[in-house]
């Protein structure tokens, strides 16, 4: 469903020239749960910006579900983002002067559904996330653990192709990082296909798959190598 | 000075707010100019000596309820009736009133060939009138009583003495102009002889170009209105007006019909010059506190913004005046900026107003007080802020923000 | 989706309820500085007969003396007021569709049941019955007099509502008497609220004034000789035979303005014809040894040429313009402070699937609502400002410090049109700001 060939990323300033990613392939099918690790710096946020379509590419093909999303327009990638990718953050970005269920409704409100339609699937969202008795609640009123979840039911509102995180528990204590890890889980058996930087690798073995990133050249990690080192 | 380079990259790097502020100061400062410019004009406007003792005279306006043969009987009866009114300095009949809209105007010439030189206002009335109107003779002398005659109008067609005043002596004989004494010149293709100049006597139409032109003859009009102007002593004006118009009431068939203080006939005669001023100093102030928020507003948020810089800089040493300084420093560059574009824009909007509305340019000493006044604005608005910044604790720079 | 936006929109100015009220409060004074001085200005200079200030014309004749021009001006101009004869003359004629002459006295006022100690200067307006229908008075009470009073000068009065509350408190006071010096006169007609912006058709001096409250038949005047020397602008070539009114009346000196209503644009030229026509049969007679250059003045051509409108309004106008412009800056510096706080919240929604148009229409909607509000405030303020300009501007009619609906309804679009393109420039700053490094910064 997400395949990248000969993909690459190059940032120019007024006088030097970064390779912020070489070109790389790779390819993702569905109901997988990719880890992304790597050291700060090199290149994993980058990495997930032109996967979720925030940032363009400079070189190369990028297929999401057979579109080459390298030819849309600004709209276009919206509309993509918003029916494809669901977005989970570091530090939660949940708006604080909305309720929750605002907040997750917010994705669908922009696909323009009907009332009905946005407040079923809200809800449905928030009951998967276990915040289902909180709607009307403010963000400030939730600890870490439970924004993260309402941001995660935001992800899932829109019942996306694939979920990216971007350092899911780094904001976390390890007691609230199991449980959302435990949830991205859960949404990934359920067959939401995940991909997620971290730099926990204990976090990171409990994926199908990783990839490493390491002064932007994207490699996949051979698990039992890994295993075995 | 080291603060320099760093403002300027500082800047460099968020120019819109820095543009923002920079054409707000120059909108400012180009309002501000030439509103003052403004204000001050229709002030000197105002500001104009009309000649009159101004605050000790009042007129009268009224019939002389006789028979046409008698008119001029009465009118020297009223004169002395109210002449002995205690209080009352001097009082005189006129054919028209400074300032009031109403009167009559003449052609001056210094020869008779030439139709005319200029066109000046006109006053007729008895010798008294000069000391009633509270004139001041700078040349040559008053009328003498053998020079006095009565007319039903238009006095000046019978009078063969005039006085002027210097303002219209100027226009005529240039620095010369006491040389007009014992002249003949042409009012109305008519001949006479100037025998004095008064410092100022306005004619009756405040917004008059030659409006400081005055022709005086010894020619009292019995005409079907007269006006007695009475001058009196000071702080008896309010009784010997009621004395005046008991006395004149007291004649049969006699209408008043105006009676004005000349502090009243002033007020009136300026009264769109007035408010126009005081609109301008409205409009002024309502800029400087707008203005003055604006700036304050924006150096306040601008300082917020670089609160970690702050802590930052406070962390690494310098002290609270060099934060102060560096802010006020960063104000004045822009402030300077503002400055000098609105010394352009402020220029076109004044020679583009002088083009349309035939006002003078605003001098430049406006826009060097301007200059040095927004400055001061800007610097008032910005020390609020930039001492809050000053007290930041070292501490802010470690916190996340 | 609107409703969406407007949602945000008030939660998010809640949010950041000083700052909004700060430009909302700024943009009301910006908007009501401008707008009051814009309808002084407005007011002033706008045409006072939209339907027919193209056919209503002054009458000007070179009535002046053989041996020079009239001000002795280089390039000659007939006086802008006529003679009492050359008044009646093209009445009686009779060539255009209406004719107004413009003239009056001052008298003692009085009803017939008062002493004569109680009665009061007043000026009269002399003119005849076309008067009402050419400036379209409205009456309340009665009409204006019939024909055969302006051809007999008849002493009948039409005054004006505010003289009818003083003289009658406001009754229907058709057939009533009231008495102007020693003559009495009967009411035939009481005026409605009226007044003419700017009231052109007689002393420019006096164009922001109210006009006048009685108004009689100019025949009247010059068969009852009333004539008050102070009272006009009266301007003689050659003297009147002697001292008497009726001296005047058949003389020379030009007071009387005079106007005509055409039927047409068209015939204006035709008129012109016959007033020629008319100068040289009297030149036959012996009169107007000048050249003919008779002019036909609209009011605003006349006004114009008197300077009669003042510059300082229309200067204040552009002194206020740049003084909007300097709040609506100022607006945008604060609705850009405010959208700065919000780059993390137009991140995460570009994230999430909206587009820039999205984001621009929910912005534009919040900075409208400002604008919105701001208008309605500045229109307050604008009747406020306007009240105190009333008060300050003594010599002007209170009627030009007043709004109609379209001045107002013109104040709420140019506040929210132009908060919005003011607008605009933050808000595509904070939409043009990449998605991906608020997301991570924060």
């Amino acid at each position: 469903m997400l395949r990248m060939n000969k993909l690459a990323k190059t940032y120019f300033t007024d006088t030097v020239k970064t390779q912020a990613l070489r070109p790389f392939d790779l390819e993702v099918k569905q109901g997988e749960f990719i880890a992304v690790v790597g050291p700060s710096g090199s290149g994993k946020t980058t990495f997930l910006n032109i996967t979720g379509l925030l940032e363009d590419a400079s070189g190369g093909e990028y297929w999401l579900d057979g579109v080459d999303v390298c030819t849309l327009s600004d709209k276009q990638k919206s509309r993509l983002r918003n029916e494809k990718i669901g977005f989970i953050f570091q530090s939660f970005n949940l708006i604080p002067e909305l309720n929750i269920f605002d907040n997750v409704e917010m994705p669908l409100r922009y696909r323009r559904l009907s009332h009905a339609e946005r407040k079923k699937r809200v809800e449905y969202a928030l009951a998967q996330v276990g915040l289902h008795s909180r709607q009307t609640h403010y963000p400030s009123q939730l600890s870490g653990g439970q924004q993260q979840r309402v941001a995660i039911a935001r992800a899932l509102a829109g019942s996306p192709a694939f979920l990216l995180a971007d350092e899911p528990t780094g904001n976390l204590d390890s007691k609230m990082a199991d449980g959302v890890m435990s949830l991205l889980k859960e949404i990934n058996a359920a067959g939401t296909t995940i991909i997620m930087v971290t730099h926990d690798l204990e976090q990171a073995t409990q994926a199908s798959r990783i990839v490493e990133v390491k002064d932007g050249v994207i490699s996949e990690v051979d698990r039992h190598a890994q295993a075995i080192a | 000075m080291r603060d320099l380079l760093p403002i300027l990259k500082s800047l460099k790097s968020n120019y819109a707010a820095a543009l923002l502020f920079v054409l707000q100061v120059a909108i400012t400062f180009t309002i501000l100019v030439n509103a003052i410019f403004l204000a001050i004009e229709k002030q000197a406007v105002v500001a104009r000596e009309s000649g009159l003792d101004e605050h000790n005279v009042f007129y009268i306006a009224t019939n002389l309820p006789v028979p046409d043969a008698e008119k001029k009987a009465q009118l020297e009866q009223d004169l002395i009736n109210i002449n002995e009114i205690l209080g009352v300095k001097s009082a005189a009949v006129s054919s028209g009133i400074p300032l009031t809209g109403w009167g009559r105007l003449v052609e001056v010439a210094v020869n008779p060939d030439t139709k005319y030189d200029t066109f000046s206002g006109y006053y007729g009335g008895d010798v008294k009138l000069l000391s009633s109107f509270g004139v001041e003779i700078v040349a040559g002398r008053a009328f003498k009583i053998d020079e006095e005659s009565t007319a039903r109008v238009d006095g000046f067609k019978y009078a063969s003495e005039a006085i002027v005043t210097k303002a219209l002596a100027v226009s005529l004989f240039d620095s010369q102009w006491q040389s007009i004494v014992g002249k003949t010149i042409y009012i109305n293709n008519k001949p006479q002889r100037v025998v004095g100049v008064v410092e100022t006597l306005q004619a009756a139409w405040p917004s008059w170009v030659v409006v400081e032109h005055g022709v005086i003859s010894p020619v009292k009009e019995t005409d079907d209105i007269v006006n007695f102007v009475v001058r009196t002593d000071p702080n008896e004006q309010q009784r010997v007006q009621e004395q005046t118009l008991a006395y004149l009431m007291s004649v049969y068939g006699r209408k008043i019909d105006k009676v004005e203080t000349f502090n009243d006939v002033k007020r009136r005669a300026y009264s769109a010059e007035n408010a126009a001023s005081k609109t301008l100093f409205g409009v002024i102030f309502g800029l400087l506190l707008v203005t003055t928020l604006g700036i304050y507003g924006q150096s306040r948020y601008g300082i917020i913004k670089r609160f970690k810089l702050i802590g930052i800089r406070r962390a690494m040493g310098a002290s609270k005046g060099e934060i102060m300084r560096y802010f006020m420093l960063e104000n004045m560059i822009l402030t300077c900026m503002g400055i000098l574009l609105g010394i352009i824009s402020a220029i076109v909007l004044s020679i583009a107003f002088s083009n349309a509305f035939e006002l003078g340019t605003v001098p430049s000493r406006y826009m060097l007080f301007g200059s040095v006044g927004m400055l001061l604005l800007g610097q008032i608005a910005v020390v609020y802020p930039a001492f809050r910044a000053a007290q930041l604790s070292p501490a802010v720079a470690t916190r996340v923000i | 989706m609107f409703i969406y936006y407007v949602k945000l929109a008030c939660l998010s100015l809640w949010q950041t309820r000083s700052l909004s009220f700060l430009a909302i409060l700024i943009i009301g004074v910006g908007i009501s500085a401008t707008m009051t001085t814009y309808t002084i200005n407005y007011m002033m200079t706008k045409d006072p007969l939209p339907e027919k200030s193209d056919r209503v014309f002054l009458v000007r004749l070179n009535n002046w003396s053989p041996e020079a021009a009239y001000r002795n001006r280089a390039e000659e101009q007939p006086p802008t007021y006529i003679s009492v004869q050359d008044t009646l003359n093209l009445i009686a004629q009779n060539k255009a569709k209406r004719h107004v002459p413009i003239a009056g006295f001052k008298e003692m006022l009085r009803l017939p049941d008062q002493n004569a100690i109680d009665a009061e200067v007043s000026m009269v307006r002399a003119t005849s019955r076309d008067f009402f229908s050419t400036f379209d008075t409205p009456f309340l009470y009665g009409s204006s007099w019939p024909k055969s009073s302006d051809v007999s000068g008849e002493q009948v009065v039409v005054i004006s509502k505010a003289m009818n509350e003083v003289l009658f408190s406001g009754e229907n006071s058709v057939g009533r008497s009231l008495i102007l010096g020693e003559n009495q006169f009967t009411v035939v007609g009481v005026l409605n609220e009226w007044f003419l912006l700017p009231r052109f058709y007689g002393d420019s001096m006096r164009a922001f004034q109210a006009p006048r409250d009685i108004f009689v038949p100019f025949q009247t005047q010059v068969n009852l000789e009333l004539w008050t020397s102070n009272l006009q602008s009266f301007e003689c070539w050659k003297e009147p035979e002697n001292a008497t009114v009726s001296a005047l009346w058949a003389s020379e000196c030009v007071w009387v303005f005079f106007w005509v209503e055409l039927n047409s644009v068209d015939e204006k030229a035709e008129y012109l014809d016959f007033l020629d026509s008319y100068v040289k049969e009297q030149q036959a007679l012996g009169r107007f040894q000048r050249p003919i250059v008779n002019q036909l003045q609209t009011g605003s051509e006349y006004l114009q040429e008197r300077r009669a409108y003042s510059s300082d309004s229309e200067i204040a106008v552009w002194l206020a313009v740049c003084f909007l412009a300097l709040c609506l800056l100022n607006a945008m510096s604060i609705i850009m402070t405010k959208f700065q706080g919000k780059t993390a919240e137009v991140a995460l929604r570009r994230a999430v699937g909206a587009s820039s148009l999205d984001l621009v229409q929910q912005y534009a909607l919040e900075t409208s609502i400002i604008g919105v509000i701001g208008g309605v405030l500045g229109l307050i303020m604008t009747h406020l400002c306007l009240y105190i300009s009333s008060q300050l501007y003594t010599h002007l009619s209170k009627d030009i410090m007043s709004m109609n609906v379209e001045l107002m309804l013109a104040t709420v679009i140019l506040s929210t049109v132009s908060s919005v393109l003011f607008g605009l420039f933050p808000i595509f700053r904070a939409i043009g700001v990449e998605p991906a490094k608020q997301l991570k910064s924060l």
